[in-house]
C-alpha cells in the first residue's frame, strides 16, 4: 500500500526486524501489525497498514533493534 | 518538503566489531530491553554532546558487547567490576563515564563495587538493568529474581527460606549519603519507556555538569530466559516486577549538588616519579663486563628444568653486573607440551623482556626444537639435545648436537644434564659473560645444597672441553 508522505509514518527497515510484537503493542493507532512475509533472516516482519500514523514515536522508542524503524514527521508549515 | 526523522543517534551505522552475517543487527534476542536501552543512552549522548568525552564501561553480561554498538570511548572489564574502572577513569581522566551492569554483575559478584563507589560518591553514571535473571549464562537466579519466580536454578520458584530476598538496589543505594539522583524505571510499555527516557537524560546532564554519582536501575525484559513472549514479559514486568520493585525517583539533589572539583591529575613522568620515588634517571651498569646484548631462548618439555636453566643464566648475568630479563612461557603447553623462557643479556637497560629472534635457542626436545628453530637468528646458534637425533637446521645457522645425558652420566652424575646444557652454552660465548659468572651462578644456584656446587663446577669443565672438540 502506498503511504502518504505528508503524513507522519513509519519506515521498517525490513531485514531488521525480529519480530518481537513491541511497536505493535505500542502503537496507539493499532497501525501497526505482524506481516505475513518473512525476511531475510527469517522472522515475520512488522507492516505499516499505510495510513492512520501520528507521529508518536512510541514504536521507535519501544523497538529494541537500532535500525529497525525509525518515524518520519513532517513539518507544520 | 522537510521533515523530522526520529532515528538512532550516539550508535554505530553498521556495527562492524560484531561482523557476521547481520552486522546491523544487535546480537540481543528479539524483544530484548538492551537494546531500548542503549537507544535512549545513546540518543541522551548524541543530544548531550558527549560521544566524545564519554566512556563506557561495559560488564560481564549480554550487554558485555556494548562496545559493537555505542560510537564513544569503552572499556570492557571484568565481571562486577564495572565501577572500580569507571572510578579510575572518572578520576584520572575527568570524562563523563558510564558504568553499565546486569544483575548479576552488579548486585551479586560487583555489590561491593556498586555500595562503595555509591558511598563515595564517584562521578559516574550508573545503568543498572535489572531482569531478574542471569541472562548470558542461561537463565539462573540473580539476587533480583522474584519470589517464587522459576529459573533454572531454583525450579520450583525462588524461596526465601533457602535463597533469600530480591536484593532492592535503588533502596540501598539511596540509604548513602552521596549519590545525587536515584531512579528506578521500566521498559515495559511506551509510558514507562518514556520515563526512562527522561531519567537517562537526567543522569546524563548530571554527568555532562560533573555534579556526581547517578543510579538508574532499569526494570528490563528478558523474554528468552523468562520464558514468555516479548508482550507477556512487559505485562509480567508492569504486574509482578513492580510490586517488588516499585517505579519511582528515590532521590534528587540535582539543584544542590555542585560541581566536583577535584584537582587537575599530573600523569608527568616526572610527578609519577616523584610519587613513587623512583630515581629519575637510569644508573649507570657499574661493572658490565660484556658489551651489546644477547637474546636467548630456552624451551623444552615441562619438568626438564628450562625455566630453571634460564634463571641459571640470569644469575650468571648478574654475576656480571649486567642487565638482564627472564621471561617465561607455559600456558597451555602446561598439559604435557613444551614450557620456554626467554632471556636477555645487555649492557644496558631493556625494554622489553620478549624474545621474537633469539641469537641462541637451547632446544631440549624436538617438538621445541621445530617450534622455535626457524625463529633464530641469521647467524645464531642453535644447541639441542643429541637425542633427538637427525635435524635440520635452518641455514645461516649453527647447531651444535649435545650428547648432554652421556656426558653427565661419564662424569659420574646423572642428574647434571643440564649443567653440561650450560656448560655448551658458556662455551659457545654467545652470551658474551665470562666463564667465572657461569661458575657463580652455580654456586647461586646450588647455595642450599652446597655439596653439589665442585659436582657441577666440573660438569661444566667437562661441557667446555667437550666443545672444545666439537666445535
Amino acid at each position: 500500500m502506498e503511504i502518504d508522505r505528508s503524513k507522519p509514518y513509519p519506515l521498517i527497515n525490513a531485514v531488521e526486524c525480529k519480530s518481537c510484537g513491541r511497536c505493535v503493542e505500542s502503537c496507539p493507532k493499532k497501525v501497526l501489525q505482524i506481516g505475513k512475509e518473512l525476511n531475510d533472516r527469517g522472522y515475520h516482519y512488522v507492516v505499516y497498514s499505510g495510513t492512520g500514523c501520528i507521529g508518536c514515536n512510541n514504536c521507535f522508542y519501544n523497538c529494541p533493534e537500532p535500525n529497525a524503524i525509525e518515524v518520519h514527521i513532517p513539518a507544520k508549515d | 518538503m522537510s521533515e523530522k526523522i526520529t532515528c538512532t543517534k550516539g550508535l554505530y551505522k553498521e556495527f562492524s566489531r560484531k561482523g557476521g552475517a547481520a552486522p546491523t543487527a544487535t546480537h540481543y534476542c528479539p524483544g530484548c530491553g538492551h537494546g531500548i536501552l542503549h537507544k535512549l543512552i545513546g540518543e541522551a549522548l548524541a543530544d548531550f554532546d558527549l560521544q566524545d568525552r564519554c566512556v563506557m564501561i561495559s560488564p560481564v553480561g549480554c550487554a558485555v558487547f556494548a562496545y559493537y554498538y555505542f560510537d564513544c570511548g569503552n572499556i570492557q572489564v571484568a565481571h562486577g567490576r564495572a565501577p572500580a574502572v569507571a572510578t579510575g577513569v572518572s578520576r584520572a581522566t575527568d570524562q563523563v563515564v558510564i558504568s553499565y551492569q546486569g544483575d548479576g554483575d552488579l548486585a551479586s559478584i560487583g555489590l561491593n563495587e556498586t555500595l562503595q563507589a555509591a558511598n563515595r560518591g564517584e562521578k559516574i553514571a550508573v545503568f543498572f538493568v535489572n531482569n531478574t535473571v542471569y541472562g548470558m549464562t542461561g537463565g539462573q537466579m540473580a539476587p533480583t529474581t522474584l519470589i517464587g519466580e522459576k529459573t533454572i536454578t531454583c525450579l520450583g520458584g525462588r524461596d526465601p527460606m533457602t535463597q533469600g530476598y530480591p536484593l532492592h538496589m535503588c533502596e540501598l543505594i539511596s540509604s548513602l549519603k552521596a549519590p545525587v539522583y536515584v531512579e528506578r524505571v521500566a521498559l515495559s510499555d511506551p509510558a514507562n519507556v518514556r520515563n526512562a527516557r527522561k531519567a537517562v537524560r537526567k543522569a546524563m546532564e548530571i554527568q555532562r555538569d560533573g555534579k556526581g554519582y547517578t543510579f538508574v536501575e532499569v526494570l528490563s525484559p528478558c523474554p528468552t530466559n523468562l520464558g514468555i513472549s516479548p508482550v507477556a514479559n512487559n505485562e509480567w514486568i508492569n504486574q509482578e516486577m513492580m510490586k517488588e520493585f516499585p517505579v519511582k525517583n528515590f532521590r534528587d539533589l540535582t539543584a544542590e549538588a555542585m560541581a566536583f572539583q577535584r584537582p587537575q591529575s599530573d600523569f608527568s613522568t616526572a610527578s609519577l616519579e616523584k610519587i613513587f620515588d623512583l630515581e629519575t634517571t637510569v644508573p649507570p651498569v657499574s661493572g658490565a663486563t660484556v658489551q651489546g646484548e644477547a637474546q636467548v631462548k630456552i624451551a623444552g618439555f615441562g619438568g626438564q628444568g628450562v625455566l630453571s636453566l634460564g634463571i641459571m643464566l640470569t644469575q650468571a648475568a648478574q654475576a656480571a653486573g649486567c642487565q638482564v630479563s627472564w621471561y617465561p612461557s607455559y600456558g597451555p603447553e602446561q598439559r604435557g607440551g613444551t614450557s620456554n623462557c626467554s632471556v636477555i643479556v645487555s649492557d644496558s637497560p631493556i625494554g622489553s623482556p620478549i624474545v621474537y629472534q633469539p641469537d641462541l635457542l637451547i632446544a631440549m626436545n624436538r617438538p621445541s626444537f621445530e617450534r622455535f628453530k626457524n625463529d633464530v637468528k641469521h647467524g645464531g646458534t642453535i644447541i639441542y639435545d643429541a637425542l633427538m637425533g637427525e635435524v635440520e637446521i635452518p641455514e645461516g645457522c649453527k647447531g651444535i648436537a649435545v650428547p648432554a645425558q652421556e656426558l653427565a652420566d661419564q662424569a659420574g652424575n646423572s642428574k647434571g644434564a643440564n649443567t653440561i646444557m650450560f656448560g655448551v652454552m658458556m662455551a659457545t660465548g654467545m652470551t658474551k659473560l665470562p666463564d667465572e659468572a657461569f661458575v657463580k651462578a652455580l654456586e647461586e644456584s646450588f647455595a642450599k645444597k652446597p655439596k653439589l656446587i665442585p659436582i657441577n663446577v666440573e660438569l661444566l669443565k667437562v661441557a667446555k672441553a667437550w666443545a672444545a672438540k666439537h666445535f
